[in-house]
């Protein structure tokens, strides 16, 4: 493999592992947001 | 859900959160995505080619701000906040400082990915065990561990004493890191040296402008995630308080 190949494999094992974690804060962000749903609706019952 | 309101607290007796994401919050994501994006321009096609690495040395362009993130700020961070915990015992800090160590294992990770690719063409092999290379591996496992003990903990200020005994510990392996280029023989670039960095002007300016945008990314991915931290403890506080009722 020549040098491009290397500098495209760097660059794409950056965008994957980057791409990965804001992938993983997206979900947790909805998992947020269904849990404070889920806690409204309970406490809309309650209420 | 925001996640950098406050307005969850007090969910029980105002049970309608303030759905609104702030603006700042929104203009500070789209600017560094702008800013890496010309950072990658910057890195692929307008700075010149390195004349005996050739190509593959752009990848140093990212591969040195990731190292920046993770042992400047990221790690840095989370010793600081493992003090101010001990100090104050506010579980903030224990909320900054996790944000900061997982921000941290991903900018490591890129660093410890990235290096070897730039090695392989240039050493000749993907990996030695140099000093700067295993002392930076060593770093990456300790806040991995760090991350899986929090994970094995329930929340609470047992678990945030031990994370920030941890944090402050793992921390002495950031000056060694740095240190590793000048207490031991290697073979990794030292990029500044007594006579002052020894690269072209343009390259120079890429780096600094690449260090600028790494911070960037790094504050606003500390203030998403510190956000999620503190959202998700609220919520958990304000579940236990709905079942106790």
């Amino acid at each position: 493999m020549g040098d491009i190949g290397f500098l495209a494999l760097g660059y794409g094992f950056i965008w994957l592992i980057l791409g990965s974690y804001l992938f993983t804060l997206a979900r947790r962000q909805s998992a947020l947001r269904r849990e404070a749903d889920r806690l409204e609706e309970e406490l809309s019952r309650k209420a | 859900m925001s996640v950098g309101s406050s307005e969850m607290q007090t969910l029980p007796s105002n049970p309608e959160p303030d759905r609104g994401r702030p603006l700042w919050l929104d203009i500070l994501g789209i600017a560094t995505v702008i800013l890496v994006l010309v950072d990658l321009f910057g890195a692929l096609l307008w700075v010149p080619r390195e004349v005996q690495m050739g190509d593959v040395q752009r990848i140093f362009y990212f591969h040195m701000p990731s190292a920046w993130l993770a042992l400047g700020p990221a790690f840095t961070v989370v010793f600081i906040c493992g003090i101010l915990y001990l100090w104050k015992k506010e579980l903030l800090y224990d909320r900054i400082a996790v944000a900061s160590a997982e921000i941290g294992v991903v900018f490591t990770t890129i660093t410890l990915v990235t290096g070897p690719l730039w090695a392989k063409p240039i050493w000749g092999a993907y990996w030695t065990w140099d000093p700067r290379l295993t002392t930076t591996l060593v770093l990456w496992f300790i806040y991995v561990a760090y991350l899986m003990v929090r994970s094995s903990f329930p929340e609470g200020h047992r678990r945030a004493r031990l994370l920030a005994v941890v944090g402050i510990v793992g921390w002495v392996d950031v000056p060694i890191v740095f240190m590793s280029i000048r207490w031991w023989r290697t073979i990794h670039p030292t990029l500044v040296s007594a006579q002052g960095m020894d690269m072209d002007p343009s390259m120079q300016a890429m780096l600094v402008f690449s260090l600028g945008v790494f911070t960037m990314l790094y504050v606003y991915l500390m203030v998403v995630r510190v956000g999620q931290e503190t959202v998700a403890s609220r919520l958990g506080r304000i579940s236990q308080q709905i079942h106790i009722r």
